[in-house]
């Protein structure tokens, strides 16, 4: 069994360094005299209009970096968690940069006694690379409304996506303005060369992960897709084989992002967790046509290349303690704890399956599960049908009804995989009967 | 099978956000920060670059003794007399200073011009020339640093000063 590639980052590895970087940022402008000038209104304005643009462009390379598909930040975190904190840090960002340009122009214009607009004029057109800048202030600021969840909704995954991508064309067109006119930048060899570093290892991790990765991969793998085989009503599985899939090191319980170049959908990819234990011969996702472009993957032709880029997550065995399992999977979120079921060779403790799903057409791999559980002993329960339908309940996953299914839940280690609602239910439901956290396993695509 | 075909909206999107860089990559602000007639001058944010030695404390020490006849390469190697520095314009306006040398040392610096157009770069003039004029004669070169919040000014004064200190070697 080959083992995923184990980083040797820990979380507060990475708290040290983003703090040091924050310290030398404000230390930075306490230097280039950032408490100084608070003297009079106008140069009060000047001064924080500087610091929020420092902090707003230290916090867009954060958010760079946390979408720069980095193992290691996947393995200390989780894609899902990185995709909630960059989230957050999105607006702050975009609210700093907005504060910076608001500040500085009204800072200089009652320097210079001058109106807002007749000031906004001298800065553009005069000040070298401000234009540049504020072209792409606007364009974060585009990049911010359309991920505003009202806005979000409305849009189809890959037009937000595309003007997502524009927030590295604002990075890259605010950068000239900085060390041109940046008080801290214009004078400072070091502070210019420590800019100039931090933007450069950020560069470079985007290139190794977000570029370099899936193009390595498809050279070392060549993956092409060898059948598509249905599942069920709108789901199908895929299989896709290629040269030293073992290199790839996946496990049971991870994702890629799958790319499938056909002429309808190579432009974007998706994550899908893998729905078999990864072996030499080939890798299995199975996709349920939610649209988005999954129904044209459903029709993909033997023979498409594919183009990968993983694996991520950390929602494997090698989260197992020694404990019992329960492994508990709502609608499509079978896939990855089909895969975790394959792998897991009962030596270690009995396990139990719970498999919701809202009508038997929903239900796929009954066949395989069904012969899975014997194999290792377990126990599977199907608990299907709508809520409140007779053998349902209000919950089937109620801390009651998961009292009676699994007496000895609070001694097992619990996979989850499904909905969102149904994950923030069993939560609810594991803390009541006092299932700790650490021993809660669960798989979001946050990507998606 | 087919050619891979891009999406048209993203192609047309691709294709205006090229034109419209072409466009802002064209544009150019007035470049105000080189002197008006076209003398070399050592930007003052390249220590090593300086031909007045600075960067060695020995020869700015203010103690140490100035001998008109000392090498051209050491801040004493000034030659007596008042040198006018070139006309730099900066950002907010005019820099020009005159550097008065006896016994081979910066004995004053007197800021002929300095931005005064603009309230606010009164406000910076009026704080930082002072602070230009005793950090010039301290370190008895033009390597002196910026003045918080007078970036540009201070960036000027230097230049104005270096090229009036290359006139005082030469």
């Amino acid at each position: 069994m080959p083992s995923p590639r184990v980083w040797r980052v820990k979380s507060g590895d990475v708290a040290v360094v983003l703090g040091l970087n924050a310290l030398v940022i404000l230390g930075m402008w306490v230097r280039h005299g950032g408490l100084s000038l608070l003297v009079s209104p106008a140069a009060d304005l000047t001064a924080l209009g500087q610091l929020t643009a420092l902090l707003g462009t230290y916090a867009a390379l954060i958010q760079i970096v946390l979408m720069s598909r980095s193992p290691w930040l996947d393995q200390l975190f989780g894609m899902d968690r990185l995709a909630q904190w960059h989230r957050v840090l999105g607006f702050s960002c975009v609210s700093l940069i907005c504060a910076h340009v608001v500040l500085t122009t009204v800072g200089y214009a009652l320097g210079d006694g001058s109106s807002i607009a007749a000031e906004t004029w001298i800065l553009l057109t005069t000040f070298p690379y401000v234009l540049m800048a504020t072209v792409g202030t606007g364009l974060l600021i585009m990049v911010a409304v359309t991920s505003v969840r009202r806005a979000r909704r409305r849009l189809q995954y890959e037009t937000w996506h595309f003007i997502h991508l524009y927030a590295y064309l604002a990075i890259a067109l605010s950068f000239g303005h900085v060390l041109a006119v940046g008080t801290d930048f214009s004078n400072d060899g070091v502070a210019r060369a420590y800019w100039i570093a931090l933007y450069t290892i950020v560069a470079m991790l985007v290139l190794l992960f977000r570029f370099g990765q899936p193009v390595r991969l498809a050279f070392r793998h060549r993956l092409r897709v060898h059948s598509v085989v249905p599942e069920g009503p709108g789901v199908a599985s895929i299989y896709v084989t290629g040269r030293a899939l073992h290199r790839l090191a996946a496990r049971a319980g991870q994702y890629f992002n799958w790319r499938f170049l056909a002429a309808d959908g190579w432009w974007r990819a998706h994550p899908f967790s893998l729905s078999a234990v990864p072996n030499s011969s080939y890798l299995r996702l199975t996709v349920k046509d939610v649209g988005d472009g999954t129904a044209a993957i459903q029709r993909l032709k033997p023979g498409t290349r594919v183009a990968v880029e993983g694996p991520y997550g950390t929602f494997t065995t090698i989260r197992r303690s020694s404990r019992p399992l329960l492994l508990v999977a709502g609608g499509i979120g079978i896939t990855p704890i089909r895969a975790l079921l394959e792998e897991l060779h009962s030596t270690k403790g009995s396990i139990v399956l719970l498999y919701r799903a809202r009508s038997w057409s929903e239900v796929i791999f009954k066949e395989e599960l069904d012969n899975l559980i014997q194999e290792r002993r377990g126990t599977l329960h199907y608990l299907v049908g709508r809520r409140g339908a007779e053998g349902i309940g209000e919950d089937p996953l109620s801390a009651a009804a998961l009292r009676r299914l699994v007496p000895d839940v609070h001694r097992r280690d619990v996979f989850i995989c499904g909905s969102a609602g149904m994950m923030r239910g069993l939560h609810a439901s594991l803390d009541k009967l006092h299932v700790r956290r650490d021993q809660i396993h669960y798989e979001r695509f946050a990507l998606l | 099978m087919r050619g891979p075909v891009i999406p048209v909206r993203a192609s047309v999107a691709i294709m205006s956000t090229i034109m419209s860089l072409v466009l802002l990559l064209s544009f150019k602000t007035p470049d105000t920060t080189r002197p008006r007639n076209p003398v070399a001058v050592i930007p003052s944010s390249a220590p090593q670059a300086s031909p007045s030695g600075a960067g060695d404390p020995g020869s700015t020490s203010p103690s140490a003794p100035a001998a008109p006849s000392a090498s051209p390469s050491s801040s004493s190697g000034y030659k007596d007399g008042q040198y006018t520095g070139q006309d730099i314009q900066s950002q907010y306006g005019d820099n020009q200073v005159k550097v008065i040398i006896s016994h081979g040392r910066i004995t004053d610096v007197q800021a002929l011009q300095l931005p005064f157009d603009r309230q606010r770069s009164q406000e910076i003039s009026q704080a930082a020339g002072p602070m230009l004029h005793d950090e010039a004669l301290q370190a008895q070169s033009a390597q002196i640093d910026t003045i918080s919040g007078a970036t540009f000014t201070s960036d000027a004064y230097a230049q104005s000063l270096q090229s009036a200190l290359d006139r005082a070697h030469a």
